[in-house]
């Protein structure tokens, strides 16, 4: 990780985001920055994080709660995603009669024993 | 070609301002990108409601455009990213599943009730129901740790939201990513039940002198002309301070020697530090070294690419 963004830095790059908005979504845990010596550290994936919250505060008028949801949600779902890839990944990797007898699997043929 | 914005809105000219922005609201909340991940065309739509939004939600815009001042695109901004563009990456903070060392599922013993518990697993407090006495919530945090004290392991704290503090020590040999789990220090329990954890996520901060390799270290090493001809004991600092490696007679650039247990502590004990070499010449090529190397050449030519082919 080398690109860090100060918050005065992200601030300026959000149009919509101001210092008492960022500590809120701080407050509630939907933006969590990195701790440094230099103090709180942002990279591209938050910016974007914060990007995505102004506009469903703004745009979508989210109320607290239900952006606290929708986030968390979001992360499962991108979670889930992420992790499903790194089995597709592994399964991938392995040889072409196990990938073929979970391929049979998973479309609902119980004969591939 | 950028559309028609009011198109792009499902509109017509005669639109009302309060009609524009509903439109636009609505298109936003069906077509974000951010909620829909898996719709490519999600995008096209978004960008092309909110362009045209842009530009109509201003009045001044608004008249300038349907008087022919500015064309749809006048107002078009450099590509943004959205997050869903960072958010798949593995490593992101906000999707790891908080099970304990190592962070992910895949990392642990391959036990098969706990991987596909911890699979399925939702995060923090959502989702569960809350009987009376239940665990607190787990709090997540992100700390940047400079490289060498992942690499060798210290202590440090954490300042909390709230003024108050998290001591966490790093581990020696910590990676990039990895989460440490301090069990108890997350938020206050339910009732009688017991706190939450807290997990920390490590960003380790690269080194311009040391790079990690699983859990060797490798570093680039600067030697003189006569060291690489004469060989010798040269200084080169390692992880854990600096030692002599001694310079084969005769070195060439990219040349590799092994420094063992000199890396980094992983599962299988310590890593090796790899130093590769590179000839710089002097700063200044006087006339001794000049003469030198123009007699030494002419009873010892020698040919290094040999069997390749030259260019």
């Amino acid at each position: 990780m080398t690109d860090a963004y100060a918050p005065e830095q992200v601030i300026e790059s959000v149009t919509s985001l101001t210092a008492e908005r960022l500590s809120h979504f701080e407050r509630l845990r939907i933006v969590t920055p990195v701790t440094t010596p230099d103090g709180p550290r942002y990279h591209m994936l938050d910016i974007r994080r914060i990007t995505l919250l102004c506009e469903l505060t703004d745009d979508f008028e989210v109320n607290e709660d239900a952006l606290v949801i929708i986030m968390s949600l979001l992360d499962q779902l991108h979670g889930a995603h992420s992790r499903l890839e790194q089995v597709m990944q592994a399964i991938g990797a392995e040889p072409s009669e196990i990938k073929l007898r979970l391929s049979q699997r998973l479309q609902g043929d119980t004969t591939a024993d | 070609m950028p559309k028609d914005p009011y198109a792009a809105l499902g509109l017509t000219k005669d639109a009302t301002a309060d009609e524009i922005k509903k439109a636009y609201r609505k298109i936003a909340r069906t077509d974000h990108p951010d909620l829909n991940p898996d719709d490519p065309l999600s995008e096209a739509r978004f960008k092309d409601a909110g362009r045209a939004y842009d530009l109509l939600k201003d009045p001044e815009q608004r008249r300038r455009f349907d008087a022919g001042e500015i064309d749809a695109s006048g107002a078009e901004k450099a590509p943004r990213g959205y997050y869903r563009d960072e958010a798949r990456r593995p490593e992101n903070p906000y999707t790891q599943s908080r099970s304990g060392a190592g962070g992910s599922p895949f990392n642990q013993g391959f036990e098969t009730d706990d991987f596909f518990a911890n699979f399925a697993r939702n995060r923090g407090a959502y989702g569960r129901g809350t009987p009376a006495d239940s665990p607190g919530q787990d709090m997540q945090y992100r700390l940047a740790v400079p490289f060498l004290d992942a690499a060798i392991g210290t202590r440090t704290r954490i300042t909390l939201p709230d003024g108050g503090a998290l001591e966490v020590s790093i581990p020696e040999g910590a990676r990039d990513g990895q989460i440490l789990r301090l069990r108890g220090k997350g938020g206050p329990g339910f009732g009688a039940g017991p706190r939450g954890d807290a997990f920390i996520t490590l960003d380790v901060i690269p080194s311009p002198d040391f790079e990690r390799d699983g859990d060797d270290i490798v570093v680039t090493l600067p030697v003189t002309i006569d060291e690489a001809i004469l060989g010798g004991k040269v200084p080169v600092r390692t992880v854990s301070g600096t030692v002599s490696v001694s310079v084969p007679v005769g070195a060439s650039s990219g040349q590799v020697l092994r420094l063992k247990g000199r890396g980094v502590k992983g599962r299988t004990g310590k890593g090796d530090q790899r130093v590769t070499l590179r000839i710089v010449s002097p700063p200044k090529v006087d006339q001794a070294l000049k003469q030198f190397m123009e007699s030494w050449r002419e009873d010892h030519p020698y040919d290094p690419r040999a069997g390749k082919e030259s260019a």
